[in-house]
């Protein structure tokens, strides 16, 4: 059995009002007949790791509430989901990839607010990357995000966050000369979400550079991430992709 | 059993009728394929198709089907050589425009929806025709522009690139330090999720100016959030400037005296502040 969400579903009695926060996320949901009205801000600090619901008078004034006119229960499921673009991800320092290379990216989240066996809401992120251009030249390439945590070669030296998702990059080169990584470009939107016990990851990467050095076949690992094998898929890809697929190297690593 | 003799033939007739319904067919089959026509060929030639293929149909299978009722057709070749001559020389114009137009279809420097500026005039396009292009400007105002113009004058495409890059000229006072100013500009733009982390934003020096230092800051935004940019980043450069106490320049002159001499200096003390009942209280 496949699970929706790692965080619980959320009660909202009409004339209610509740705060949630989930990382740099808040969120403020209040509830009346027919009707939810929502806000939301992202704080200053990007890695925060907080997650916490309370119960409070009302919407504060300053911020802008959306109004969603929802018949249906009084509770609303907040899921993540990976994110609608690629990430642009740097390793922690300049890689020279001789045959074999694993590092690790974690991205934020997005999250995404429905009625409990009713329509989506919304989604919105839980922190706002910046934009950024993955490609040879600003005519031809990609808007992407950017991602500013460093990629790491262990799992555990990225800061834990239960709005962000950790990518495993598997690369493996058969080139003659050395790939030099500085970024590389990750498809989240092609990617699963999996929780492995409160730890969001995503499905894995395999990058394997061709002889002719010019060339790469991407596959994304069917099934969970090996470090975690026991974690339950939660989000499907937003977009499809074949299991492997070939690509210009240019289009992956920079 | 044979058909009896009747005083005209019926069947050019028929045949001249055979030809007409085909061509009517034709016509009715071009239209309802014009969804499909477009796919293949984008709205300007579809456009190009509906109108162009029916009249060319109903010329060819008219022109067969009095061949068949028996009309010379050579005389009518012959005045309609007369009249291409005539028409030719009175429509010089918009034969060129016509031609211009076709050019403009199979280059394509632009397509329905684009943000160009021809001639002076910025706007959107909403029509590509042979003879014109139509644009809407921003302020909602119709532009016919004829493609004659627009094959000789240069064209702007706001809208051909995904990316585009704002130049933000400043200035700041010859006493800032350049390194600070430099470092509070990207930092701004690094605070601004809009800003494209890549192509990186850049602080070129533009030179000495007489009021002090000229910069340009370049930052780079997708196509769609280039206004949001446009007005957001100077905001927040003069925003972070005024925080960390960076002067720009207003037009200060220095003063020198000819022959050495000096000019007097009188401080004055500053004007008292009003009261509320400083008496002068209007209406």
């Amino acid at each position: 059995m496949s699970a929706t969400s790692p965080w619980p579903p959320l009660t909202v009695p009409p004339g209610s009002c509740v705060r949630w926060t989930a990382g740099s996320l808040t969120l403020w949901v209040a509830r009346a007949p027919g009707e939810w009205r929502i806000a939301s801000r992202i704080g200053p600090e990007p890695l925060a790791t907080d997650v916490s619901v309370e119960s409070i008078d009302a919407i504060p004034d300053d911020l802008d509430a959306t109004r969603f006119a929802a018949s249906g229960g009084d509770t609303l499921v907040l899921a993540p989901r990976l994110a609608d673009r690629s990430v642009v991800a740097r390793p922690e320092s300049k890689l020279y990839v001789t045959d074999r290379a694993i590092f690790f990216v974690s991205t934020p989240v997005w999250l995404q607010v429905a009625v409990q066996g009713g329509p989506t809401l919304l989604e919105l992120a839980t922190w706002r990357p910046s934009d950024t251009w993955f490609g040879p030249s600003p005519t031809s390439g990609a808007l992407a995000y950017a991602s500013r945590t460093r990629g790491r070669v262990r799992p555990d030296a990225l800061a834990p966050s239960p709005v962000r998702a950790i990518t495993r990059v598997e690369i493996q080169d058969d080139a003659s000369t050395p790939l030099v990584v500085e970024r590389i470009n990750l498809p989240i939107p092609e990617l699963r979400l999996f929780d492995a016990g409160g730890t969001l990851w995503t499905t894995s990467i395999r990058l394997h550079r061709r002889a002719d050095g010019e060339s790469a076949d991407v596959q994304l690992v069917p099934g969970p991430p090996a470090d975690h094998p026991e974690a339950l898929e939660i989000a499907a890809p937003r977009q499809a992709a074949p299991g492997t697929l070939r690509r210009a190297l240019s289009a992956l690593i920079g | 059993m044979t058909l009896p003799d009747l005083p005209i033939d019926p069947v050019p007739g028929l045949r001249a009728l055979v030809l007409l319904l085909v061509g009517g067919v034709l016509v009715r089959l071009v239209r309802r394929l014009s969804a499909v026509i477009e796919a293949r060929l984008g709205p300007q030639g579809s456009m190009l198709v509906r109108r162009i293929a029916p009249a060319t149909v109903w010329l060819l299978f008219g022109m067969a089907a009095l061949n068949e009722l028996g009309f010379d057709l050579k005389v009518l070749l012959g005045a309609a050589g007369v009249l291409t001559v005539a028409v030719g020389f009175a429509s010089q114009t918009a034969a060129s425009n016509l031609i211009s137009g076709l050019f403009l279809l199979a280059e394509r420097p632009f397509v329905i929806g684009n943000v160009i500026e021809v001639g002076g005039v910025t706007g959107e396009v909403v029509s590509i025709d042979l003879l014109s292009v139509k644009l809407r400007t921003f302020d909602n105002l119709f532009v016919r522009v004829p493609s004659e113009s627009l094959i000789k004058e240069r064209i702007t495409n706001y809208s051909h690139f995904a990316i585009r890059r704002y130049d933000l000229k400043l200035r700041v006072d010859y006493r800032e330090d350049m390194d600070k100013v430099r470092e509070l500009l990207l930092a701004t733009a690094d605070a601004m999720p809009i800003c494209l982390d890549e192509p990186a934003p850049l602080v070129i020096f533009q030179g000495f100016g007489a009021d002090g230092l000229e910069l340009q800051f370049s930052v780079w935004a997708a196509r769609e959030r280039f206004l949001e940019l446009r007005n957001g980043l100077p905001v927040k450069v003069k925003t972070a400037f005024d925080a960390a106490g960076v002067r720009m320049p207003t037009n200060e002159r220095s003063l020198s005296v000819a022959d050495g001499g000096a000019l007097a200096v009188r401080l004055e003390p500053p004007p008292p502040a009003p009261t509320e009942d400083s008496g002068d209280a209007g209406f």
